[in-house]
């Protein structure tokens, strides 16, 4: 363990998150500070004054080893969220700080798990801030603070750490050095971005709400600085630009790196790629189908709502446009295991990813076969047209059945802590730990998380930090020998 | 930074390669490396910033995976002559405008070979063995016993010596030792003990059983060597215990100088070497017994060389010459006979020097070091890594408005304990450097810092 080390990371952290704030500030002045400027300046000067001073003095100190990174993934988005609530508290629109956390961890695990009630009294700055907490969080709030950090193995342990164990199945890198990938994927996020604002300024959404939103969708995280979420607007043309973007979220970015190199034939090579869009086409028609045929909605409106739902749900974004908890048993039940599925690997999402079905799926049949039906078969999983490793494969299974420990461990702490039905106590740690948001009963697309108890509240941002670090970060700090020296 | 990051392509990512991908990658050069073996590959993701692929070196498809064009370098580094040698023209072929290849075989550098390194458009051949063989040679070559390396054109050397229970400078702090012999300049520029090497400050402690290496003039260093014991004996004759491709050779390149006997384990091999060595009195059996080593006169001998492939048996063997030859009855006082291990494992480098072996030799270090100066050439001026431990010396130019010209040595933050400016050259003579000494821009310097440091070092120097 290097103290000193973390530290120096730690204060970038700090100092990144001061440097946002600014961007919030900028955006207060341009409502005409409704109140929120000086919160925001406050807590920007804090998180400055402890950040850079500690960067400046460990400044010589990057080498981290893999437990360094293992407690910087676990603890940086602790502290960070912390700070982040400081404009919130100090503003009184969140006046709780357990509130104020549980929001900004939901909004840089890019979940858009709301306490907020009425979303649209807070002042613009802050709800910008609420956003703009997103838009850092898509991408992995940490890789941005590893661009600043000087060369060597430290930043690639902290990406190791923080990313995704998805992402060590399809392992190979597509440049050598770790730093210039992470530039290459913030550059691809931003142009998402900025073409998403531009198409739904296009479409006549005002620049605030077009950047709120965009920050939302490409991050697949589903703040939105309305009560109704994109349902304000009721408008069709919006509805499939976040579509769109929420589907383009999903995609492992490093597939964005080859096609504008113009290299079409990964789509084809691609196996999680071609899994995903075959998952969406089977639940969105799906669901379209059970609306479309109980008469829920005409045949275009079905099939604008049930595919909105079921991209939000699965790119675990958790925009809502209707309350799907008004549609037939059919349809929610169809969502509800959407809630199951995340995106891509390398993409903004969360929760099991694609590629795990696909390797699980896939040796599961080879196993059932080798048991039950021929001994004497040999049967490589391959994905990308690759074989690929048994401890691949058990890091898949591995992951499945934690994050089913956790959904069914987490449900019953919930419903003991919480005076809740057992569909809302489950659903709301499945909400939280897949970086959903709105799940169902209580927690669902009409409701928010005001109603919870403090502990439920620690206990489901733990579970958002969970989710987003994938699980095996965020739980290994609890093994008593990780602290052992 | 002026100098561009080049992106290297990487075969092999075994012993030299994954020393060299450390080594690079921590001087921010992209590496793509192409390995086949997938156990290797996950020993070494995650300790090493580059992208590995698995596959084949010799594959096109692998090569098409990696995106050649844009590539500086090629180092081929396989275990396979034949895949390096392949890949240098499969690499010019793709427009990649340096090769380099670690070649076994002697036959490509002979006079009047049938195929050349031009022919196969290789730009440098590494040929590791080789390397190690003339690295054992120049060293016994050299007056004294322990190691010199000559810097700044000969007119400076870092000595590399133990230190021993007598010696007048064993548990003193490094600035009562320049106070107290300041007769002429002498600076202790790193210490090896045992798996670690400390790049020491004026508060550090001298102890028995480190290996300190020390930067001074040529024309001091007798005195030197008898401030720090080192007898300036002379190297009568040696023993070799080994004869693989490193052994074989040291014996061919000295056997005209010196009394030569190589002991081999193999009898085939052994008697091969008898056709090939003619001066050289090739010995059959096994090289880590004791009757075996005293039978062939170890008593008599003033180096030992253990070249076997074993790292552990070169080490232990080294040892235990050592210990026959000072415990043996009679033995003149301060006679002692100098070991030289070539040993492969870096984490056994410094820990060898410890142990008693007097100087280690690492054939993928040397290997490595080669590629690197080639790589590195115009930027630094030379480099030169110390044995036995994980220290390089460093010669560069300081540029104009580089942090380092900016205040006198011991106000310039950054360097405790991890980089120590040695000398500098000015109004055409070298100065050992002081803590006041101010370096101007346009001084040449000699810098000595821990390898993971260089780029630290470069950063001081460069505006």
């Amino acid at each position: 363990m290097n103290p000193r080390s973390i530290a120096y990371v730690m204060g970038t952290l700090l100092s990144v998150t001061a440097v946002a704030m600014i961007l919030s500030a900028i955006c207060s002045l341009c409502y005409g500070n409704e109140g929120d400027l000086a919160a925001i300046l406050i807590s920007a000067a804090i998180s400055g004054v402890i950040g850079f001073p500690i960067r400046r003095i460990f400044r010589h100190d990057h080498d981290l080893n893999i437990k360094d990174a293992f407690v910087i993934a676990a603890f940086g988005w602790v502290i960070v969220s912390a700070v982040s609530a400081l404009p919130f508290v100090i503003h009184r629109s969140i006046p709780c700080f357990t509130d104020a956390f549980f929001e900004m961890m939901s909004g840089y695990t890019t979940s858009g798990a709301t306490i907020l009630t009425d979303i649209e009294v807070v002042p613009h700055g802050l709800l910008f801030w609420r956003s703009e907490t997103h838009l850092l969080g898509g991408m992995g709030f940490l890789t941005l603070t590893i661009i600043f950090l000087p060369h060597g193995m430290g930043g690639a342990r902290i990406f190791r750490a923080e990313s995704s164990p998805g992402q060590v199945i399809t392992r190979e890198r597509f440049l050598a050095r770790n730093r210039d990938a992470i530039v290459v994927l913030w550059i691809i996020y931003l142009i998402l971005n900025l073409v998403q604002i531009g198409l739904l300024c296009a479409g006549g959404m005002s620049l605030f709400d077009s950047l709120c939103h965009a920050f939302g969708t490409v991050s697949t995280s589903g703040f939105s600085p309305y009560n109704a979420s994109i349902g304000h607007y009721d408008n069709a043309y919006f509805d499939w630009i976040i579509i769109l973007f929420m589907f383009l979220g999903g995609v492992t970015f490093m597939l964005f790196y080859h096609l504008a190199r113009g290299d079409w034939r990964v789509l084809r090579v691609n196996t999680e790629f071609r899994w995903y869009v075959g998952f969406m086409l089977v639940f969105c028609g799906a669901v379209t189908l059970i609306l479309w045929g109980e008469g829920t909605y005409d045949f275009a409106n079905a099939l604008r709502h049930g595919t909105f739902q079921v991209t939000s749900l699965l790119t675990t974004t958790g925009f809502t446009t209707q309350d799907y908890e008004l549609w037939p048993q059919a349809a929610q039940m169809f969502l509800f295991a959407v809630c199951f599925i995340g995106a891509c690997a390398g993409s903004t999402t969360s929760g099991i990813k694609v590629i795990h079905y696909v390797v699980i799926w896939k040796f599961m049949v080879a196993a059932i076969k080798r048991i039950f039906l021929q001994p004497l078969s040999v049967a490589s999983v391959r994905i990308n047209n690759r074989p690929i490793d048994q401890s691949i494969i058990d890091l898949a299974v591995c992951y499945f059945i934690v994050n089913i420990f956790l959904v069914l461990g987490g449900g019953c702490f919930m419903a003991l802590v919480d005076d809740m039905d057992y569909l809302s106590a489950m659903s709301s740690v499945i909400a939280t730990l897949m970086n959903i948001g709105p799940g169902f009963g209580s927690v669902g697309p009409s409701e928010n998380y005001a109603h919870i108890s403090d502990i439920g509240k620690w206990f489901l941002a733990w579970n958002m930090l969970v989710g987003r670090l994938e699980m095996f970060s965020a739980l290994v700090i609890f093994y008593p020998s990780f602290w052992r020296r | 930074m002026p100098n561009k990051n080049a992106n290297i392509l990487l075969l092999g990512i075994g012993g030299v390669g994954f020393y060299l991908a450390k080594r690079l990658s921590h001087e921010g050069h992209a590496i793509t490396a192409i390995e086949s073996d997938p156990d290797l590959i996950r020993r070494v993701d995650g300790e090493v910033d580059a992208r590995l692929v698995w596959g084949d070196a010799m594959s096109f498809s692998a090569w098409e995976d990696v995106g050649v064009e844009g590539m500086d370098y090629l180092i081929a580094v396989t275990n396979n002559d034949a895949v390096n040698i392949l890949s240098s023209l499969l690499a010019d072929r793709s427009g990649i405008p340096r090769k380099i290849a670690r070649v076994r075989s002697l036959d490509l550098l002979k006079q009047g070979a049938l195929l050349t390194a031009d022919d196969l458009k290789i730009d440098l051949i590494i040929r590791p063995e080789e390397l190690a063989a003339k690295e054992i040679a120049r060293l016994l070559k050299i007056r004294a016993g322990n190691v010199v390396i000559d810097l700044a054109d000969g007119r400076m050397q870092v000595m590399a010596t133990r230190i021993r229970e007598d010696s007048v400078l064993a548990h003193n702090k490094l600035k009562d030792v320049s106070q107290q012999y300041n007769e002429f300049y002498f600076r202790i520029v790193s210490i090896a003990r045992g798996i670690n090497t400390i790049i020491p400050w004026g508060d550090d402690e001298i102890l028995p059983g480190d290996h300190i290496y020390v930067l001074a003039y040529t024309k001091d260093m007798p005195r030197l060597m008898e401030l720090t014991g080192v007898p300036q004996g002379r190297r009568h004759s040696l023993i070799i215990i080994g004869g693989g491709l490193v052994g074989s050779r040291v014996a061919e390149l000295l056997e005209g100088s010196f009394p030569v006997k190589l002991i081999e384990q193999n009898v085939q091999r052994a008697e091969e070497l008898s056709y090939q060595l003619d001066k050289t009195e090739i010995l059959h059996g096994n090289g880590s017994h004791v009757d075996t080593l005293l039978k062939a006169g170890l008593l008599d001998v003033d180096v030992i060389i253990t070249a076997t492939g074993d790292n552990e048996t070169n080490i232990m063997t080294s040892v235990l010459a050592k210990h026959l030859i000072q415990d043996r009855p009679g033995s003149v006082q301060g006679r002692e006979a100098r070991t030289i291990a070539l040993v492969d494992r870096e984490e056994y480098l410094a820990l060898a020097a410890t142990m008693g072996s007097d100087v280690v030799l690492n054939k993928k270090v040397l290997a490595g070091n080669e590629i690197i100066k080639y790589i590195r050439r115009g930027k630094l001026l030379s480099v030169a890594q110390l044995y036995g431990c994980d220290t390089e010396v460093v010669e560069l130019v300081a540029d104009a408005g580089a942090p380092i010209t900016r205040k006198p040595l011991y106000d310039v933050g950054g360097m405790k304990e991890k980089i120590i400016i040695g000398a500098v050259y000015r109004n055409g003579a070298w100065e050992i450097a002081v803590g006041d000494t101010h370096v101007q821009s346009g001084d040449k310097v000699i810098g000595i810092c821990k390898s993971l440091h260089v780029r630290d070092l470069q950063a001081l120097l460069l505006s």
